[in-house]
């Protein structure tokens, strides 16, 4: 999935030159909505209105029309002064071309994932990339422990170690079904489809309504949404 | 959005029989407890295993970095506060029965789920909230609440005025906030 889409975007970036991030600097700058939204599940309209959060996002530290990880932080946490493993695991797999900033295209790509009418394929490879950490394949135990430790940390939680281990231990007793330490990408499909609540991170329902929380000023929108 | 982790039988029936003991006075019509209705039919077939059947994925994904609806919101326009308790679930139950019984809220309550139902219909129909606790260990909790019907607005002023200082003694963390322990 992951390499069908780079596919196509080397596609697009031939047809489009949407490569070149000057694009989006300019202010209104948005040039083809058309073909992102025939590449997600948004609406031209709705691209419209997230380019208007993009830009958002984007200006908070360094108005230069591209998402650093420090903004990446405040616009989720609304502080800068708070690092997570996940927000940077999260910000790591929008950041497709892995140069530490993201285009408004990589944006639009991932969030496309998060809505509510994405096929759930998608969302469950994000969500396996996501906690595999080292990305090798396959999550292992102590990645598992690793996120687990850190969740707790971040609530002020603190469990005894005997008791995350037993918890780590039930979790990979029900999905570990082929009892190699790790769990692969069919055993995390199995887990997700039998507790569809893993999953629920996965979809934002503000997605939904993008377009009226984030109107888009663009008058000669070239809209015809259905 | 189905939500029910491991939903800790063992505590469940118990409860329902203390919050029928404790505060529901036969003159008190204003609460129900008890098993009288399945809000959510599926939830108490998915609680068929041992207790402590706890996902380590499900207490990852409570982590406010993967949740991404801090782009779009703020804490206070989130829907959905989450916070932990040091407690046990019957205390943290017979807590939103009192919250319940102070703003004349009818509750109903089912294996660890409770819904609280304001009884003036707002803007938006009538105001309920749905609460949810999740077990980490049988004396560490974490409870849900989330607005299930009604006006977002009134559901913003009752958690900030009535439920927020209500807990604020027994609540040991909320969700995404700071700590301050």
């Amino acid at each position: 999935m992951v390499q069908c889409l780079d596919g196509v975007k080397h596609l697009l970036s031939a047809v489009v030159n949407c490569c070149d991030s000057e694009i989006y600097k300019q202010p209104g700058g948005l040039e083809n909505p058309e073909a992102l939204a025939r590449e997600t599940v948004f609406s031209v309209s709705e691209i419209e209105a997230l380019y208007e959060l993009f830009k958002k996002i984007s200006s908070a530290v360094i108005d230069d029309g591209l998402i650093n990880k420090e903004e990446f932080q405040l616009a989720l946490f609304k502080t800068n002064k708070k690092e997570s493993l996940f927000a940077d695991r999260v910000f790591d797999l929008f950041d497709k071309k892995h140069n530490g900033i993201l285009d408004f295209e990589e944006f639009a790509r991932a969030l496309s994932v998060f809505h509510p009418n994405a096929p759930i394929d998608d969302k469950i490879e994000f969500s396996f990339q996501l906690y595999d950490l080292k990305q090798q394949g396959f999550i292992e135990r102590q990645e598992v422990k690793q996120m687990v430790v850190a969740t707790l940390a971040e609530s002020g939680m603190n469990l005894s170690d005997d008791v995350i281990e037993s918890i780590i231990d039930k979790t990979f007793e029900e999905a570990d079904t082929k009892h190699d330490g790790k769990i692969d990408k069919e055993e995390w499909r199995n887990l997700v489809m039998r507790h569809p609540s893993l999953l629920k991170n996965m979809t934002l329902q503000y997605l939904k309504d993008i377009t009226t929380t984030f109107p888009s000023f663009v008058f000669h929108s070239q809209v015809d949404d259905t | 959005m189905e939500s029910s982790w491991f939903r800790k039988g063992l505590d469940s029936r118990q409860v329902s029989t203390e919050v029928g003991d404790k505060g529901m006075s036969p003159v008190d019509t204003n609460v129900v407890s008890g098993t009288s209705v399945s809000i959510n039919p599926t939830e108490t077939k998915l609680d068929l295993t041992k207790p402590n059947n706890l996902n380590a994925f499900d207490l990852i994904s409570l982590s406010t970095g993967f949740d991404l609806s801090g782009l779009f919101v703020t804490n206070d326009q989130k829907e959905e506060v989450q916070f932990t308790w040091k407690n046990t679930s019957s205390a943290i139950i017979s807590k939103f029965v009192d919250i319940a019984m102070y703003l004349k809220f009818k509750v109903k309550e089912n294996q660890g789920f409770m819904r609280l139902e304001g009884c003036n219909a707002g803007r938006s129909g009538i105001l309920s909230i749905d609460v949810e606790i999740f077990e980490i260990s049988s004396s560490f909790h974490l409870v849900e609440v989330k607005k299930c019907g009604g006006d977002t607005t009134e559901y913003q002023k009752m958690l900030k005025r009535d439920l927020r200082p209500a807990l604020k003694e027994i609540v040991w963390a909320w969700q995404g906030e700071q700590q301050h322990h």
